[in-house]
């Protein structure tokens, strides 16, 4: 398990790019009566950017929380590396270290500072030593400028310092993708540009992501496609000038005009 | 006249005065110790997910959980809801006369505090782990973190500081409410003020050096409490460290105070 932790990102990924990292088939979430998740299906490549966009209520939060398995689907199939992620519920704690989430309000460990924060699923998921961990963790921090705070508590730390620990937090577990909800939407604008670009070199680095934000300047410039999601469903996906320059669907269009 | 009174009483009793304020003190510390214990356990095991796929079947663990959740409402309902004295004194003449346990007055009175103080705990830790933000949960779920592995590196030591006032007020009341294990025979500070008053034939005096004792005792507890919440709130603040810090730097400055 250990051999694989160092550099997945940067040496494996993307000369792969027909390896299919995450399918999602017909995945249908229910709340009681209401059914959010109507059928989406999505394939997600290796080193694949893949940004969700949509308007507010369409269920674009619920579908990157059944990937990871924060809500359990209520029918559908969820295929990571093609394996069957709900099928087998032994390994679900597994497959959750593999696919890292960044979320909008950061969700730091108030209880530990930057650096604890960044080793403690590395040392109990992954089972890596702490040298080993703090020193990933010290890699990643170094990425995201956020070396310096390793004492800092996440109350001490501006939002867009929480949001680029949150980033290295993540990174440091050397996930196989990484989901991000809105991850500058509980940002001060002046704070998002720092997040973005964070962001931004994540992907170049060739992680495969899945990008919920409503920065659609952002969206188009990093993505490889555009997910346009409405009432439970992808409604379009194609790459960011389709998406944007040609929309098929009235509710794209709609959609892209307000 | 008085205070001749009670310098008397103080200089022939005075060493048995002390006795029983250590056995006060003995009784109600373990007995909130242990206590704590037995509420986090019940905390823990009350805030066990019914289901872990979300889904609401009646599945074999569903149907112990909520049998083992009975079973201890019962408990703490019981035990919140009739006298400490009337407890004691049911437990300790009852072990006695139906099991043929014959309890020491100490260990007795140590237990009788324990189960009480763990009823009243068990809600507390309850109310504690719900207060903790879902967020903190959720973030190292994502992390592939366990339930259980989630709950004692993030969750607890998040409740511990929510439910320390609550705790140093149990352990205050403890002290005070000790007093009433004299109907067991422990020979705790009531208990001993009694035994005084007997032999010197003084009524108000004896215990008015006890209401002191315990008076000295409460406050100098509450005073170290609030000491130990204010270290429990952490350092305002950090110190930036050079981006050049090496793992093993880190690992010697971890849990230091820099
Ligand atoms: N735990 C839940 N219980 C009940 N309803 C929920 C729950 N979570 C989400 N919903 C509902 O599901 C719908 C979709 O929510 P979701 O958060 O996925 O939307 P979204 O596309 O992310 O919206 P936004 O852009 O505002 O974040 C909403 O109507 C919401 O009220
Ligand atoms: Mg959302």
């Amino acid at each position: 398990m250990k051999s694989e932790n160092t550099n997945v990102n940067q040496d494996s990924i993307s000369h792969n790019a027909e390896l299919e990292i995450i399918r999602v088939e017909n995945l249908h979430k229910n709340f009681g009566e209401n059914e959010i998740l109507k059928g989406v299906n999505l394939s997600v490549k290796q080193g694949e950017v893949i940004s969700i966009v949509g308007s507010s209520g369409s269920g674009k939060s619920t579908l990157l929380r059944c990937i990871n398995l924060l809500e359990y689907p209520t029918k559908g199939k969820i295929m990571f590396e093609g394996t069957d992620v709900l099928g087998d519920k032994s390994n679900q704690n597994t497959y959750r270290a593999k696919v890292g989430m960044v979320f909008q309000h950061f969700n730091l460990f108030s209880n530990m500072n930057v650096l604890q924060n960044c080793i403690t699923a590395q040392v109990m998921v992954l089972k890596r030593t702490k040298e080993e961990a703090s020193e990933n963790a010290i890699k990643y921090l170094h990425k995201v400028g956020m070396a310096e705070y390793v004492n800092a508590r996440p109350a001490q730390l501006s939002g867009g310092q929480k949001q680029r620990v949150a980033i290295a937090r993540a990174l440091a577990m050397n996930p196989d993708a990484l989901l991000f909800d809105e991850p500058t939407s509980a940002l001060d604008p002046e704070l998002i540009r720092e997040v973005l670009k964070t962001i931004e070199s994540v992907a170049k680095d060739g992680m495969t992501m899945l990008i919920v934000t409503h920065e659609m300047t952002f969206a188009r410039r990093i993505s490889n496609k555009i997910a346009f999601m409405s009432e439970g469903v992808i409604e379009e996906i194609d790459t960011p000038d389709v998406v944007f320059d040609n929309p098929k669907s009235i509710k794209l269009k709609n959609f892209l005009r307000v | 006249m008085f205070f001749e009174t009670v310098g008397n009483i103080l200089e022939r009793y005075g060493s048995m005065f002390l006795d029983g304020t250590l056995v006060t003190l003995y009784i109600s510390l373990l007995g909130t110790i242990i206590g704590l214990l037995i509420g986090l356990l019940i905390g823990i095991v009350r805030t066990i997910p019914l289901s872990t796929s979300g889904e609401k079947n009646i599945t074999p663990r569903f149907v112990l959980l909520k049998i083992v959740n009975f079973i201890l409402s019962a408990y703490i309902e019981i035990f919140r809801g009739t006298p400490m004295i009337v407890q004691a004194t049911v437990i300790y003449f009852g072990l006695a006369e139906v099991a043929g346990i014959d309890l020491e007055p100490i260990p007795a009175g140590v237990f009788v505090i324990s189960i009480n103080t763990g009823a009243y705990l068990a809600e507390v830790v309850r109310g504690g782990i719900q207060s903790v933000d879902i967020s903190q949960f959720e973030g190292a779920k994502a992390l592939g973190l366990s339930h259980w592995q989630a709950m004692l590196k993030v969750i607890l030591p998040q409740t511990m500081r929510n439910i320390m006032p609550a705790l140093g007020n149990e352990f205050i009341i403890n002290i005070k409410d000790s007093a009433v294990l004299n109907v067991i025979s422990v020979t705790e500070l009531f208990f001993v003020t009694k035994t005084v008053k007997g032999v010197i034939y003084k009524t108000y005096e004896p215990f008015l050096i006890a209401a002191l004792i315990y008076l000295i005792l409460t406050f100098t507890v509450s005073r170290i409490l609030r000491l130990i919440e204010k270290k429990m709130a952490g350092k305002a603040n950090f110190v930036l460290t050079s981006s050049n810090l090496s793992a093993d730097d880190l690992m010697f400055m971890e849990g230091k105070e820099v």
